[in-house]
């Protein structure tokens, strides 16, 4: 491959990788719990 | 009940072949699949009666040789865990009927599911039930929403959503529906029109009970949006979505949904099936290797909003399998009404819901923290 177009490939793909990562971090912090899960007592269900 | 078992060679057909296996309501099963040596390894591991249980191969696209074999053997309910479904579900439960036997499937296409209300005057005439998707989505799903609908007086909006773990196991059949799922547009109802949402592009983070928490979701195609509009005609909002806890396996999996090639996954062959689940469940993650499902229910109740969320969390097989029998074990009773059903109508959901939750999965109500 000639050496510009292997340099655009490898940006490319590196900017494709950073791309991700970042939105990997972003989204890997979630909100706080939104409520409790309480059990469905087999009573409520009888 | 003498019941057939299609596709009992599955991650979902095994498990229900083991419960209905030790059921004393089962005088006699027989297990379908393809693969003789599969079956041959199953009837072992069962190690049951061989005048009570016993294996057949046969492809169920061979329709000759599938009508044939369903005529010998004249069970009263055919329990189809044989996937993906989307060719199987309508010329299997038809064949089904024909030969006077109810049918319960784990089927969760959006595509047969529309095809699936045809069979119903033949149904009605033949005396016999058809619930096609009565495992986790559909099935627990719809069970949850009509048990959160009896605290209202009137029904306008509701959101299902379901997540799996990339390393909570399941079939390869499993893997190839959720792709199918999510290549292609996404029907929900939005404003009380149907309409068309455009894949998994937008994501909504969705609070699942613990130990699964939030997960990121996208829309995609499932048979509740058939389901449950013939069940409440007038809603206003109608959205099923679903996700992967690992969300770099849920992004690779959106890109793949994104292919041309994706609705033909399911032709690809065992083997890729297979290297996709392992790529996707060689994720490292933190996350419980669990799966789970939400409904959200909106409405009116003494003349004022209010809104019931309901979920499910255990692993997939159990969402999926521990349905099918306690349905089963309804439709042996005759406890169900001919014709085809949804499974909200064809079971009383406390009752199914109270006998799901016996065998340990963990049904929740979400009570929201008041910020
Ligand atoms: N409702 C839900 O929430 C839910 C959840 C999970 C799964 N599912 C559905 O349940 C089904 C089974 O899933 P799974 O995870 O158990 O998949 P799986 O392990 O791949 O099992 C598929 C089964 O179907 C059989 N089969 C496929 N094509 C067949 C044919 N032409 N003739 C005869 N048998 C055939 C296979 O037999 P061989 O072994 O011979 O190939 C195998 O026994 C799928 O349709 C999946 O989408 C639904």
């Amino acid at each position: 491959m000639p050496p510009r177009a292997s340099r655009l490939v490898t940006t490319l793909g590196l900017s494709l990788v950073g791309l991700w990562w970042a939105r990997q971090r972003a989204h890997s912090k979630v909100p706080s719990p939104q409520g409790r899960w309480r059990e469905v007592t087999e009573d409520e269900l009888g | 009940m003498q019941a057939l078992i299609l596709g009992a060679t599955g991650a979902i057909g095994r498990t229900v072949a083991a419960e209905l296996a030790r059921s004393t309501e089962v005088e006699r099963l027989w297990l379908a699949g393809r693969n003789q040596a599969r079956l041959e390894w199953l009837l072992d591991v069962l190690s049951g009666d061989p005048s009570r249980i016993s294996a057949h191969a046969f492809d169920l696209h061979d329709g000759a040789l599938r009508d044939r074999r369903f005529r010998e053997l004249s069970p009263d309910l055919v329990i189809s865990c044989a996937g993906p479904a989307r060719q199987l579900e309508l010329p299997c439960a038809r064949a089904a009927v024909e030969v006077g036997a109810s049918w319960l499937s784990s089927a969760n296409d959006h595509v047969a599911a529309e095809s699936i209300p045809a069979l119903d005057a033949p149904a009605v005439a033949a005396g016999v039930t058809v619930v096609s998707g009565c495992g986790l989505s559909p099935g627990l799903t719809n069970l949850l929403v009509a048990l959160a609908a009896q605290e209202l007086d009137e029904v306008e909006e509701i959101e299902v959503a379901t997540t799996r773990s990339a390393r909570d196991p399941a079939g390869q059949a499993a893997l190839a529906q959720l792709l199918i799922g999510l290549s292609g547009p996404a029907p929900s109802i939005a404003d009380g029109r149907r309409i068309s949402e455009p894949g998994p592009k937008a994501s909504h983070l969705v609070y699942f009970p613990e130990p699964v928490g939030w997960v990121e979701t996208f829309a995609g195609a499932s048979p509740e949006i058939t389901t449950l509009v013939s069940r409440w005609p007038g809603l206003r909002l109608l959205r099923w979505r679903v996700g992967l806890v690992e969300k770099p396996a849920m992004d690779a999996l959106r890109l793949l949904a994104g292919g041309p090639w994706a609705t033909r996954f399911a032709n690809w062959g065992p083997a890729a099936s297979r290297a996709l689940q392992q790529a996707l469940s060689a994720w490292p993650s933190a996350g419980p290797a669990w799966s789970a499902a939400r409904v959200d229910v909106r409405g009116q109740a003494d003349g004022r909003p209010r809104s019931v969320s309901l979920g499910v969390v255990d692993h997939l097989v159990n969402l999926t399998a521990l349905p099918l029998v306690a349905a089963a074990s309804e439709l042996a009773a005759g406890r169900t009404e001919p014709g085809v059903r949804a499974p909200e109508r064809a079971f009383e959901p406390k009752s199914l819901l109270a006998r799901i939750g016996r065998r340990g999965v963990r049904i929740a109500r979400l009570e929201p923290y008041l910020v």
